[in-house]
């Protein structure tokens, strides 16, 4: 079981380390060099996938870590992943709640207008245009629905993990799932139709 | 295709090539730059905590010497009180490789030693011991209830430290609860104690790492009206950071 890493003490600000936190910055049993140059790729990749934007990513991914080395005797032996994924949740959470706060998520109307998809959007999209767009539909996405969604299709956890680090019931976990990717349909449809609209506008 | 597969729809195809396209994402390169800042950054905390430490450290031998100058003096006077009424009178109280007045006392022995051991036993073996014929020294003379003062507030001051050790070592081991308690209980014993800023900075710190933030503003925002000019106040108000 993973130790959960969504309670209060998470709150804390980065660099809160206190003597006893010191201490523990350097407790033996945990590698931090070898945990952070292990799990460091992945967490930054799962931090951009939950919308951490890019000018952030690099202080989200090391508040992950201050938040593990500050509670290396959390961590359980095997656990690490589960462990960092969960503070990297929770980093991102509040990271979009910043984001939010501070803008209004773009509008996946505005689209086409950053992507020029050519005739056919299925055929012409490039890779990173692909990847633009489902950053705009993850974006659309509720919080806590991106965060399951991410998990389950992008990152690969199985439902139950996922349950385990939200702290959630399994039901409840498939639950958002569930509508995750009702949501994830009806977003990309219409964002697909918009496409394709302003295809025929252009030819 | 299989019977049960369907031939997926264009909305279809585009969802699984927008989630196709998750798979190219590429792990970050600056790995190695991003270990650097995080060691440096960790090492900085650290030197800082050490530093903070240290100065604790010897801001407390510092008190500790003073305490050690009041307990040596208390007892120096004690002695030289029973000196005065006789060697061959005081010496059973004041064994040679016991006397504090001769040998300082280490550190270690302003750990949590028994009052009674420590101070009060030359001054009781003082008082038992007959005044009758002995030359009174001037020092002699100072009021029974002085030197009795003198005392209670040297072995307070080492009870205060003992008691701060104890907080602060409870605090480095992880042991927050025990390190509250003893932080709790410094404030209950030494309201107005000399070393009332640390025992309220251990308290910060555990509330802090706890993660009972509220509280530990709370207490900070105390601490630093209650002491503003005090050296903790940059630590306190870094932990609020």
């Amino acid at each position: 079981m993973v130790s959960q890493a969504g309670s209060a003490k998470d709150e804390l600000p980065l660099g809160a380390v206190s003597a006893a936190g010191t201490s523990r910055v350097a407790e033996p049993s945990l590698d931090l060099r070898a945990l952070f140059t292990t799990h460091y790729g992945s967490i930054w990749r799962l931090l951009r996938r939950l919308g951490v934007r890019s000018a952030e990513l690099d202080d989200a991914a090391q508040e992950v870590f201050w938040v593990a080395a500050r509670r290396a005797g959390d961590i359980q032996a095997g656990s690490e992943h589960s462990f960092l994924y969960g503070v990297a949740v929770r980093v991102a959470s509040q990271a979009a709640k910043k984001q939010r706060a501070a803008a209004p998520l773009a509008d996946h109307e505005a689209i086409p207008k950053i992507a020029d998809l050519g005739p056919s959007p299925e055929e012409q999209l490039a890779q990173h245009q692909a990847r633009a767009l489902l950053d705009e539909v993850l974006d659309a996405l509720p919080l806590e629905l991106r965060v399951v969604f991410v998990l389950f299709e992008l990152e690969g956890l199985e439902v139950r993990e996922i349950a385990a680090m939200q702290e959630l019931p399994v039901g409840t976990a498939s639950s958002r799932l569930r509508r995750a990717r009702e949501e994830f349909s009806t977003i990309a449809k219409r964002m697909r139709a918009t496409l394709a609209t302003r295809e025929r506008q252009g030819r | 295709m299989t019977p049960s597969e369907h031939e997926p729809s264009a909305d279809e195809r585009f969802e699984r090539l927008l989630l196709a396209s998750a798979e190219s994402d590429e792990l970050p390169s600056h790995v190695d730059a991003a270990w650097r800042r995080f060691d440096g950054a960790l090492t900085s905390v650290s030197l800082l905590a050490a530093g903070r430490e240290g100065a604790l450290t010897a801001r407390r031998a510092q008190r500790w010497l003073a305490a050690k100058w009041l307990l040596a003096g208390a007892i120096a006077g004690s002695a030289l009180t029973a000196l005065s009424f006789g060697v061959s009178q005081v010496q059973p109280a004041l064994p040679a490789t016991k006397s504090p007045a001769v040998s300082a006392p280490s550190i270690a022995s302003f750990a949590p030693v028994p009052r009674a051991q420590v101070i009060e036993e030359p001054i009781a073996s003082a008082r038992q011991s007959p005044p009758k014929r002995a030359p009174r020294s001037p020092r002699a003379s100072q009021p029974e209830s002085s030197r009795e003062a003198v005392s209670a507030a040297n072995s307070t001051l080492a009870a205060q430290v003992a008691m701060l050790d104890a907080a602060r070592a409870a605090l480095s081991s992880g042991a927050l609860a025990e390190a509250l308690r003893l932080a709790e209980r410094y404030r209950d014993a030494f309201p107005n104690g000399e070393l009332a800023p640390e025992a309220e900075l251990v308290a910060i710190e555990v509330l802090v790492e706890q993660g009972a933030r509220p509280l530990a503003v709370q207490r900070a925002t105390r601490f630093l009206a209650r002491y503003p000019g005090d050296p903790h106040t940059a630590r306190v108000k870094w932990l609020m950071r």
